[in-house]
């Protein structure tokens, strides 16, 4: 049974996707308390791109690997619904679509990322965190989890454990 | 045909293809629908890894918050403010090589920054570490085999204490063993109320009984014990019941013979975990680490063992940092060498003494052994102390001028000696400075108040040690002046006496004066172990090299170009150029 994460003692989760050649995508998924301590990890075996696949999906083949295959496989595992998804990926915003907590996508004010009509976002300090504009009422409040976590450690710091971690597991399947 | 309910295949198609479909006309639809329906009927799910983690650690956390946890009824000092952490430097935790589950490996990757995992648990510091002590404490957290091996005065006493704290507080372990010398004992327990006043710590001393209790008794989360107890409570520390969660032996080079009764004793303590703690891992040759590492990990070093394959095998264990490499911040030691005549008087009894002894020792012939050469030097390094007939001495004389210049400027200076006998002289000499002793024959219990009077009272200007006494584990850095009035054999214990004030918390430039007598068997010593230091750092640069520290048989006998009983001595410093 997944528990949801209690205000008083806010669960984030950050989710990824490395791709490492000649392996393939692996993805994964830290759920960490406010003091950035681990809670759940999960990550899975690398995915290699299907031809077939990408030819019928086209442009949006890397959401349907991202969200529906490897996020999806994450989020299955999951027993703490966190608040929040934090990533670092723009081809996981679709996630939005099918997890109830809001994903918040942590990203430099890049051309690809403002294109993005659907997408909106807020300032914390230095970074900005995106999110998908109908999740507005969900994303905005996230700001000050957000912030309380940046009083601990950067948001990207749990993104870089999580490539560690892939690395590390690709190295012991060697 | 199969009707395809179309509305149904849009309601469950990946998300991204949903709003492309929507602008195709009915028949596209149809065929995509159809090859989708094969293809990407339902989304594979991938293989995953989970890993779950316990909230034992939370727990403890919550009863700091609540201020019932130990720290906040002790009024320790402020939390760690994880300073590092905010000017971005930050420490990892990486799992050691012998960890090999994936899952156990990923425990520690996944562990935040060290920085922030302190700070998190709230844990308090008389003072913010320095980025290469939470190194060490990174280093030390995750192993079960580790040799701390920091030059003295980095700190290794705080990095294990907080890595122990750390276990303690992720219950990761409950019953901790610290063995130390006698002396070292107090400075311990000390060192834990200051880092870790919420370690409960037990010493164990007193009579067979009272120590027979102390072992059985599980009310401290730390026991601290000497070596000398090992032999004497052999079968209560070895016994399988008593086991630890962690032993860490500190000055390890104390069981760096393999085969003495203590490291027998301590290499047979039932632990979980094995640390030791060392500033001079090789004392005298490589197989000191051979003697340390059967405490730590038997069998990953064996006698013989050629020294790069022994290198490789440590390597991972092993941590060694040096002042110059990460104190680049830390005032100077400064070292001058005192080249001091002898008096009129010593000279004579010095030409006379060594004129004689070498005809007496050349007279011996084949029955001549190191000993009879070893008193000789014995003799003559007494006489370049004091003249024995009229006590004059150039040393003193030299130390008195300094010790004018010392006093005056409000400073402290700590003077070793090999001898005793020595110290009382020099205390003879200089009543002005209201000198105080600090040696072997001063009982274990005198000991500290006798370092407290020397730091509170202005008026005590100079303590005089023993290198024996005073070499390892203490903590004088307000001293800002070290005397070697006269030389040890070992430049290891030479350094480590010397870092009793040039270390961490230096209240400025450490001034070293070695006095050496001019043209004497001091000079032919110091000149020996110049060259032996020099050794040294080519060793610790690289572990390839064989290491040798103190004289040798044949050193001792080259002191007075003689003989020895296979032929005459050929001095060899360099290993390599001998093989050469």
């Amino acid at each position: 049974m997944i528990q949801s994460a209690s205000q008083s003692d806010p669960r984030l989760g950050f989710i990824t996707v490395v791709e490492t050649p000649e392996i393939g995508f692996s993805g994964g998924l830290l759920i960490v308390n406010a003091l950035g301590r681990p809670v759940e990890f999960h990550c899975t075996a690398a995915v290699k791109v299907n031809r077939a696949q990408k030819i019928l999906y086209g442009k949006t083949y890397n959401s349907f690997l991202f969200c529906d295959q490897i996020a999806a496989s994450l989020i299955e595992h999951t027993r703490i619904q966190p608040q929040a998804y934090v990533t670092d990926c723009i081809d996981l915003m679709p996630l939005t679509e099918s997890v109830e907590s809001p994903v918040l996508l942590l990203a430099e004010k890049s051309d690809e990322v403002k294109e993005r009509k659907d997408l909106s976002h807020f300032q914390l300090h230095e970074r900005h965190m995106w999110f998908v504009n109908f999740e507005r009422e969900q994303a905005e409040p996230m700001r000050g989890v957000c912030e309380r976590f940046c009083l601990t450690l950067p948001l990207e710091e749990p993104l870089e454990r999580i490539r560690e971690a892939i690395s590390e597991a690709q190295a012991v399947a060697r | 045909m199969t009707q395809i309910d179309w509305n149904s295949l849009i309601a469950a198609s990946p998300a991204p293809l949903r709003s492309s479909w929507s602008d195709h006309d009915q028949a596209s639809q149809r065929l995509a629908a159809s090859v989708v329906s094969l293809a990407f009927k339902k989304p594979r799910r991938v293989k995953t890894t989970s890993l779950f983690f316990g909230d034992a650690d939370d727990a403890n956390d919550k009863e700091q918050k609540k201020g019932t946890g130990p720290e906040q009824k002790k009024g320790a000092g402020p939390v760690c403010k994880n300073a590092l952490a905010q000017q971005g430097k930050q420490t990892r935790i990486k799992p050691p090589v012998d960890v090999i589950k994936l899952q156990d490996r990923l425990f520690y990757l996944l562990q935040p920054p060290l920085e922030t995992l302190l700070s998190g648990r709230a844990m308090t510091f008389p003072f913010e570490p320095f980025h290469f002590q939470y190194a060490g404490i990174a280093f030390l957290f995750p192993r079960h085999s580790a040799i701390l091996a920091d030059e003295m005065g980095l700190g290794k006493t705080m990095q294990a204490i907080t890595a122990i704290r750390l276990l303690l507080r992720t219950r990761q372990i409950k019953r901790v063993l610290m063995i130390c010398p006698k002396p070292l004992m107090t400075n311990w327990q000390r060192e834990f109320a200051t880092w870790a006043p919420e370690i409960t710590v037990a010493m164990i001393e007193g009579n067979q009984q009272q120590r027979r209790w102390h072992w059985q008794a599980d009310r401290a989360m730390v026991k601290v014990a000497n070596y000398e107890l090992m032999t004497r409570d052999e079968g209560l520390v070895t016994d399988p019941a008593n086991e630890f969660d962690l032993v860490i032996l500190d000055e390890a080079q104390r069981v760096k013979n393999k085969s003495n009764a203590t490291s027998q004793v301590v290499q047979r303590i039932h632990r979980k975990r094995s640390w030791a703690l060392t500033g001079t891992p090789i004392e005298n040759s490589v197989e000191d680490l051979v003697g340390i590492c059967e405490f730590v990990s038997p069998g990953t070093v064996v006698s013989g063992m050629a020294p790069k394959t022994m290198r490789q095998n440590v390597n991972d264990m092993i941590l060694r940092r040096t002042k110059d490499l990460v104190m680049t911040d830390m005032p100077p030691r400064l070292m001058r060498d005192a080249e001091l005549p002898l008096s009129p008087q010593q000279s004579i009894t010095y030409q006379a003494a060594e004129k004689d002894g070498v005809v007496r020792l050349n007279d011996m012939g084949d029955s001549l052994t190191i000993k009879h050469v070893f008193e000789l030097v014995l003799r003559l390094k007494q006489i370049c102390n004091f003249d024995p007939a009229t006590g004059e001495s150039s040393k003193v004389d030299r130390l008195k001028a300094d010790m004018e210049e010392v006093a005056a400027s409000g400073q402290k200076a700590i003077v070793f000696s090999q001898w005793v006998d020595t110290l009382n002289v020099i205390e003879e000499h200089l009543p002005d400075f209201k000198p105080l002793q600090y040696h072997g024959r001063i009982p274990s219990k005198q000991r500290d108040p006798i370092l407290k009077e020397f730091k509170e009272n202005p008026d005590r200007n100079v303590l005089l040690m023993s290198y024996g006494a005073g070499a390892v584990g203490l903590n004088l850095q307000f001293c800002r002046y070290v005397f070697l009035y006269d030389r040890w054999w070992n430049p290891a214990v030479e350094d480590q006496a010397i870092n009793r004030a040039h270390r961490i918390g230096a209240a400025g430039s450490v001034t070293v004066t070695r006095m050496i007598m001019a043209g004497t068997i001091e000079q032919r010593i110091h000149e020996l172990l110049e060259a032996k230091r020099e050794l040294f750092r080519e060793v610790l640069s690289d572990t390839d090299a064989p290491s040798r520290r103190g004289l040798s048989r044949d050193e001792i006998f080259g002191l007075f170009d003689l003989s020895t009983p296979q032929g005459k001595f050929k001095p060899v410093l360099d290993p390599a150029k001998k093989a050469a």
